[in-house]
């Protein structure tokens, strides 16, 4: 009786063992699909054309060039104004702080669509100097005086426009390029 | 005449004496302005060669400025004395359009990568959509490895009470 017992609990126990290395097959043929798949999505991965080194280098690049814009950018605009206030006394400085200071000549458009090409800018701004010459930059300076932060436009229209519509922060003169007498020697005797 | 009177000048005082428009550099454009601003003076090297420029006969009256900063007009007027008060610009100037040439380039460059980035643009949605499904292939893989060993546990479990009875 009892031995009958135990060939039946065995018979039931060798079908749950035939089950379980079954299910065991079944899960290690499973696992090589999946094996196959990861290691076909690796291959798509590599054949995309880009990678992280890719990406972190583009993104690196592209950082360091905004960062380097955008610095030159402020250092361009602290010229500006030095450059300006430093043309200025004390009591000059005080009196024009409320004023826009800067080399470049800031003006409103006249009208919509207005051609801004057609204003050069401020003399000093469009002069540029040999390193060996800069010992005569004093001299140059005393030689335009005042005319050093005129502005030069295209033609005595472009100037009444700025004047009348240009909502202009400081008194300015403008030198027209077509309406201008010139008054010069001729260099090119004194090469 | 003109002419006459910018070699007269330098026959004068040979390399001592620059029409002051021959010294500046500027866009073409722009030449008529600066020849209504430095075409009628002369840079000279000392007051010497200034008093000479402005005063002689030949020349007949123009301006000298000397490096110091002393300036000869035709009249007789004579101004010079304190440091003048623009002193230093021109040579800021240089400052600020070579930072400006810089920024230019700098421009230049950024414009390039934007560009660049932007052609880059459909391999990089490639790469992103493939490591995301990759991701994802690679956990489903390990939670099955997991899966898979608990049953390898419960397999020697059962084979061990198997043994037991054999």
């Amino acid at each position: 009786m009892k031995l009958g017992i135990s060939q039946n609990e065995l018979k039931t126990l060798e079908a749950k063992w035939r089950d379980v290395e079954r299910d065991a097959q079944d899960g290690q043929k499973k696992l090589e699909v999946i094996s196959a798949e990861v290691e076909k999505l690796k291959k798509h991965l590599d054949g995309s054309g880009w990678s992280e080194e890719a990406e972190q280098r583009s993104q690196q690049q592209l950082n360091d060039a905004r960062r380097e814009y955008r610095n030159l950018t402020e250092v361009s605009k602290a010229i500006s104004l030095s450059t300006y206030y430093s043309s200025l006394s004390y009591q000059e400085r005080e009196g024009k702080k409320q004023r826009a200071p800067s080399l470049s000549f800031d003006y409103d458009s006249p009208y919509p669509g207005f051609d801004r090409s057609k204003v050069k800018g401020l003399v000093a701004s469009l002069i540029s100097l040999k390193p060996s010459d800069y010992d005569k930059a004093t001299a140059l300076e005393i030689t335009a005086g005042g005319r050093l932060y005129n502005v030069i436009v295209r033609d005595p229209q472009v100037g009444q426009d700025l004047i009348d519509k240009g909502r202009l922060r400081k008194r300015i003169t403008i030198i027209p390029l077509n309406g201008i007498r010139d008054r010069r020697l001729s260099p090119q005797v004194n090469r | 005449m003109v002419r006459k009177q910018v070699s007269t000048a330098s026959h004068l005082a040979p390399g001592k004496v620059d029409l002051a428009l021959s010294l500046v550099g500027y866009p073409d454009e722009v030449e008529k302005a600066m020849g209504f601003v430095f075409g009628s003076t002369f840079i000279c090297k000392d007051s010497e060669t200034a008093k000479q420029v402005t005063f002689s006969k030949e020349i007949g009256g123009a301006r000298s400025v000397t490096l110091e900063g002393d300036v000869y007009e035709p009249s007789g007027t004579l101004s010079g004395g304190a440091a003048p008060t623009s002193s230093g610009v021109l040579v800021k100037v240089q400052d600020l359009l070579d930072t400006e040439r810089r920024l230019d380039e700098a421009k230049g460059r950024l414009d390039d990568l934007e560009k660049q980035n932007e052609r880059d643009r459909g391999r990089r949605e490639r790469w992103n959509t493939a490591s995301r499904e990759l991701q994802i292939k690679q956990h489903e893989k390990k939670l099955f490895e997991e899966q898979l060993g608990g049953s390898n546990a419960s397999r020697v479990n059962s084979f061990v009470s198997f043994r037991q009875f054999s």
